[in-house]
């Protein structure tokens, strides 16, 4: 018997590592201490521990065998099959009425998904300038998907395009949603005056949207993108498929399984796999801290792009709308339209523009999926 | 390489808010055809 190898982890463990599960201590004590996204964030920094031990046991073991997070990212990241499972869950919890009471809403939601765009470019440029070749046309793409402010939609495209950056990927999309109360009211405050964030909005009737429209909503988007990027309808058809369930009227127990078991166990495993992907080898490059910068701006411009849109679009209305009602265009939901709200009632106690703010927010989850399934279309064919 | 991501960038935008256009439509005749049923709250 040989008493040595007990303590073979030793050997095999560098400063690289350390600083690893210094990462995963970082992002643990950031979901439980600050909440910023713990369902996700947790998950990934404890993946980020397993995987930067010695010998990285948990996805091979020393035999070369694949051990479990190994089979879970090949199972449900490589097959993209865990972010389209999200996507039925998250279809399943969003309530469209708001954005079909009030159907102009959804061009704030595509004027948002500037950022996506925005930080591609960015990324092209730094590729060309700052550190040559780094990134290609495909990871540039992916790095510019964090602007959908859309973790599954981030992880689908990452995976397709960039899946050696997909643990930086993850976890800048993640952080930075949860960072939205942050990023966004300073970048509001500087492209509006005071007396554009006081504008009142017309709060719409008190109607109930009939379930024809709502059942036929999804359904009719699901076919659109299936003929104009057809490489996308996968991110498309899961999203709506899962709205389809809940707005059916006749799948009640599969709507809750949807919205509950289906949403936490993939979740779960989601974030754990997420986390397998964060190698000290692969992550501590200075690619990572370009793409967790570019990542940061895709933000910004996202939010730019959506209040400098209202404002072009207030300068034809006749009836001005409140242009913070852009920034709530990204697919963070809710909290951008509840930071919109809160930083409304901030200039104007008795200015109510939240349902508006939601309809743009769940746009900007439409336009969020349309855009990343234009890219992998467009970039695949 | 920048001039194709210029190219991306134009397309992918242009194609986001042509297709959302069509969502536009498709929600704004849906409406029509089946209009709210006024002074009802939403069923949760």
């Amino acid at each position: 018997m040989d008493s040595s190898v007990l303590f073979k982890g030793f050997a095999n463990f560098g400063w690289e590592s350390a600083v690893m599960i210094g990462i995963g201590i970082v992002l643990i004590v950031l979901a439980i201490v600050k909440k910023y996204e713990p369902m996700l964030l947790l998950p990934i920094g404890f993946g980020c521990i397993l995987v930067n031990l010695p010998l990285a046991t948990v996805l091979q073991n020393t035999m070369g065998e694949p051990q479990f997070l190994q089979i879970l990212q090949n199972v449900g990241i490589a097959t993209e099959l865990f972010p389209l499972l999200i996507f039925i869950a998250i279809g399943a919890m969003i309530d469209f009425s708001p954005l079909l009471r009030k159907p102009v809403m959804i061009f704030y939601g595509a004027a948002a998904q500037f950022g996506i765009f925005a930080a591609m470019i960015l990324a092209v440029i730094c590729s060309m300038y700052l550190i040559p070749g780094v990134f290609s046309l495909k990871e540039a793409a992916a790095i510019g998907i964090i602007g959908a402010a859309d973790g599954p939609t981030t992880i689908f495209v990452g995976n397709l395009f960039a899946p050696k950056y997909l643990g930086a990927l993850s976890v800048a999309a993640y952080s930075y949603m949860a960072l939205v109360p942050i990023i966004q009211p300073p970048v509001i405050r500087a492209l509006t005056t005071k007396e554009e964030r006081r504008i009142r909005m017309d709060l719409g009737k008190d109607e109930k949207v009939r379930k024809p429209v709502l059942i036929a909503f999804p359904i009719i988007v699901t076919l659109v993108t299936g003929f104009v990027a057809p490489d996308g309808v996968a991110l498309v058809g899961a999203l709506m498929f899962g709205n389809l369930i809940r707005e059916c009227g006749v799948l009640d127990r599969l709507t809750k399984s949807a919205q509950n078991e289906l949403a936490n166990l993939v979740t779960l495993l989601l974030g754990i796999t997420i986390g397998s992907t964060m190698i000290a080898k692969t992550f501590l490059q200075w690619d990572t801290l370009l793409i967790l910068g570019i990542g940061f701006l895709a933000f910004v411009f996202d939010t730019a792009g959506g209040v400098l849109f209202a404002k072009f679009l207030n300068l034809f209305l006749k009836k001005k709308i409140n242009p913070m009602i852009g920034a709530a265009g990204i697919s963070a939901f809710p909290m951008s339209a509840r930071i919109v709200q809160k930083m409304a009632q901030k200039e104007d106690p008795g200015n109510f523009i939240l349902m508006p703010a939601i309809g743009a927010n769940v746009s900007g989850q439409i336009g969020s999926v349309i855009a990343g399934a234009v890219l992998i279309s467009m970039l695949m064919g | 390489m920048l001039m194709d991501a210029l190219k991306l960038m134009g397309t992918g935008i242009g194609v986001v808010f042509i297709v959302l256009a069509v969502f536009f439509t498709v929600i704004k005749i849906l409406m029509k055809a089946f209009p709210p049923e006024k002074g009802k709250k939403e069923e949760e």
